[in-house]
């Protein structure tokens, strides 16, 4: 299977900065299962706008990461991603999931079809361990998004 | 007297508020440039084993954690007492140069580009990279693979693009293999025709920035950085040179490491940005620039054919000392096809695979400094350990502090020209935030806040009333 026919899970986060670090714990589990052999797995701390050309490439983007939102610790959440327009932010280091789709779609002609998984993180103070929680809910968070690979696979046979 | 508050400035790496006083005529007095977030890394390093400094210094900044780790190393190997293997000191230099690049072409593209291609007096809330990415592709292409190209040198040379632990004192942990010098060299001709494109496209413009060239940060200062014996310009070695706006060199290849004999260090109540001036002319008057203007104003030449036609256009058009801020663009953009050229130089050389990358030794001195040039300006690190090599003290210039001075000079010059009366024109806002913008400074080198916030600007009266306000 070439990359533009593959899958590609971009995990982000501070692996510094406690629970931030789940996206780059659940990389390292990724890469080891043999469920997401073909996918093409990266950790990086944030997404940049130098991530858009490997978007494009791909047919399913998931995005690992995460999440300040209320809700219980360790809980597991997927939702699709729609590219969307480019004004409102000054900011240039880094992209929005949303926005990395569009800049892809706007350089490179086009973008994949998108999906964001986030885990509910309990502490982000500075240190390298997760949270009982969401240590205890790495399992979920791959199964998660092998579930996303699949689904694509599905919609895609 | 009045004041305007532009709370924070951005697209420029951290966060910063200005302040611009008035008189009761609503006539510019004053300006700063407040850096308001502190970081502290002198007194963190306290305690710490000499040798974990450069990886300790590297999380100064995500942007140029190279030039920390080169500086830093450089200080541990005086302490050390070592001269590294030359081809270590080959590596450290491509991986400097390719941070450059990715550096200067984060700033020109992604923070800078914006302002040129849409208008200073676009809808702000589409001048940005990805209004770029809409009006001029190609431009927005050029810049996303520019910098990847510099990143992914960083990655195959140090493991990762953010942080590498490569660069060590003594030398490198790992010699280049023929794989990775064979990618890195693959890449070359495409950075190049990117960075022809680019500059091409400035120069075919650079017409239509003429009023803002002409008081963005538009007054002669001196003007510092590392040059080699023969003149070419030096990122990760050489001596310091340091020339007025008429040309006159006031130090020519100067040891850089006693920098407390020539610079000093002054602190304000209303920055954390300490200033550093150049002493023989005094606080405040020995305010001096460096980084890409600076650079191209000190060297004789840069080394590389290409790059030095390109310098030579350059002096042709602006003069041999321009002194406006706004031609670091120019500046950086040269800079990036000087190091494309010395990269693909260095790696050329078959010696750039010998395997012996490292000295070994013990503190053997009691004191270090390390300097290099940073993509922002020339970086130095001072360490002091005590017998066990143990930090008991650090000092640390970075470029944004060197810069300083002239920074808050040319937002006073900014706010001269376009604030008149209690109003604020949108246009002010949007050159002083540029003006500063040109020096790309760094605040995370020089102390990096976590967030980001509306742009909040308040014209305030002198008994403190609110007669105008502005919000992004």
């Amino acid at each position: 299977m070439s990359l533009a026919e593959g899958v590609l899970v971009i995990c982000y986060g501070n692996p510094l900065r406690g629970d931030d670090g789940a996206g780059w714990r659940a990389a390292e589990l990724l890469v080891e299962d043999p469920r997401a052999l073909r996918a093409r797995v990266i950790a990086v701390h944030q997404l940049t706008p130098e991530l858009a050309e490997d978007v494009s490439r791909a047919s399913l983007l998931v995005l690992v990461d995460a999440s300040e939102e209320p809700g219980i610790p360790g809980s597991v959440s997927t939702r699709p991603l729609k590219a969307e327009p480019v004004s409102g932010s000054a900011f240039s280091h880094h992209v929005d999931p949303a926005r990395l789709l569009k800049l892809s779609e706007t350089l490179f002609g086009q973008s994949p079809r998108g999906v964001q998984v986030t885990i509910r993180a309990l502490d982000l103070e500075p240190g390298t361990a997760l949270s009982s929680p969401v240590g205890d809910a790495m399992a979920t968070l791959v199964d998660a998004v092998i579930d996303a690979m699949d689904e694509h696979r599905l919609l895609h046979a | 007297m009045s004041e305007i508050i532009i709370d924070p400035v951005t697209r420029i790496e951290g966060h910063s508020r200005i302040s611009i006083q008035l008189d009761e005529q609503g006539q510019v007095v004053d300006a700063h440039f407040h850096v308001t977030q502190f970081r502290g890394f002198e007194r963190i390093s306290q305690g710490r084993p000499f040798h974990e400094m450069p990886s300790l210094m590297a999380r100064i900044c995500g942007i140029c954690p190279v030039s920390h780790l080169i500086a830093s190393a450089k200080a541990c190997e005086e302490v050390m007492a070592v001269s590294i293997p030359p081809v270590a000191m080959n590596l450290r230099r491509v991986m400097n140069l390719a941070q450059i690049v990715q550096s200067h072409a984060l700033s020109f593209f992604h923070l800078s580009s914006p302002d040129l291609l849409l208008g200073f007096d676009a809808d702000a809330a589409g001048r940005n990279f990805f209004g770029v990415a809409e009006a001029a592709p190609q431009l927005a292409l050029d810049g996303v693979a520019m910098r990847k190209f510099g990143q992914q040198i960083i990655e195959r040379l140090g493991g990762k693009r953010i942080h590498p632990g490569w660069i060590v004192p003594g030398g490198v942990s790992h010699p280049l293999q023929p794989e990775q010098r064979d990618e890195i060299l693959a890449g070359v001709p495409d950075a190049l025709e990117r960075i022809r494109r680019t500059l091409s496209w400035y120069k075919a413009n650079v017409a239509r920035w003429a009023d803002e060239a002409s008081v963005f940060a538009n007054f002669p200062t001196l003007y510092m950085g590392l040059v080699h014996d023969n003149g070419d310009v030096a990122y990760s070695d050489g001596d310091l040179r340091v020339v007025d706006g008429t040309g006159k060199i006031l130090a020519d290849r100067i040891d850089p490491r006693p920098y407390w004999d020539y610079l000093g260090e002054s602190v304000e109540p209303w920055s954390y940005l300490k200033s550093t001036y150049w002493k023989d002319l005094g606080y405040p008057n020995g305010l001096y620039r460096v980084g890409p203007l600076a650079r191209l104003n000190v060297i004789d030449q840069f080394g590389t054919p290409e790059a030095d036609d390109e310098l030579h256009q350059y002096r042709d058009r602006l003069g041999r000392y321009p002194a406006s801020s706004f031609y670091f663009h120019h500046a950086r953009l040269i800079e990036i096809l000087h190091c494309i050229h010395s990269i693909q130089q260095l790696l050329s050389d078959p010696g750039i695979l010998d395997d012996r990358v490292r000295s070994v030794a013990e503190p053997n001195r009691s004191e270090g400094v390390g300097v290099s040039e940073a993509p922002r300006g020339t970086l130095l690190h001072h360490y002091r350990v005590d017998e066990n090599g143990s930090v008991q003290w650090a000092n640390l210039i970075i470029a944004t502090g060197h810069n300083n001075l002239a920074m808050n000079r040319g937002v006073l010059e900014v706010a001269r020209k376009y604030v008149h009366g209690t109003k604020i024109p949108e246009g002010m806002l949007n050159r002083v935030e540029a003006v500063i913008r040109c020096f790309d400074p760094c605040l995370s080198c020089s102390t990096h806040a976590i967030g980001e916030m509306p742009l909040k600007v308040q014209l305030l009266s002198a008994d403190g009333l609110i007669l105008d306000e502005l919000a992004r």
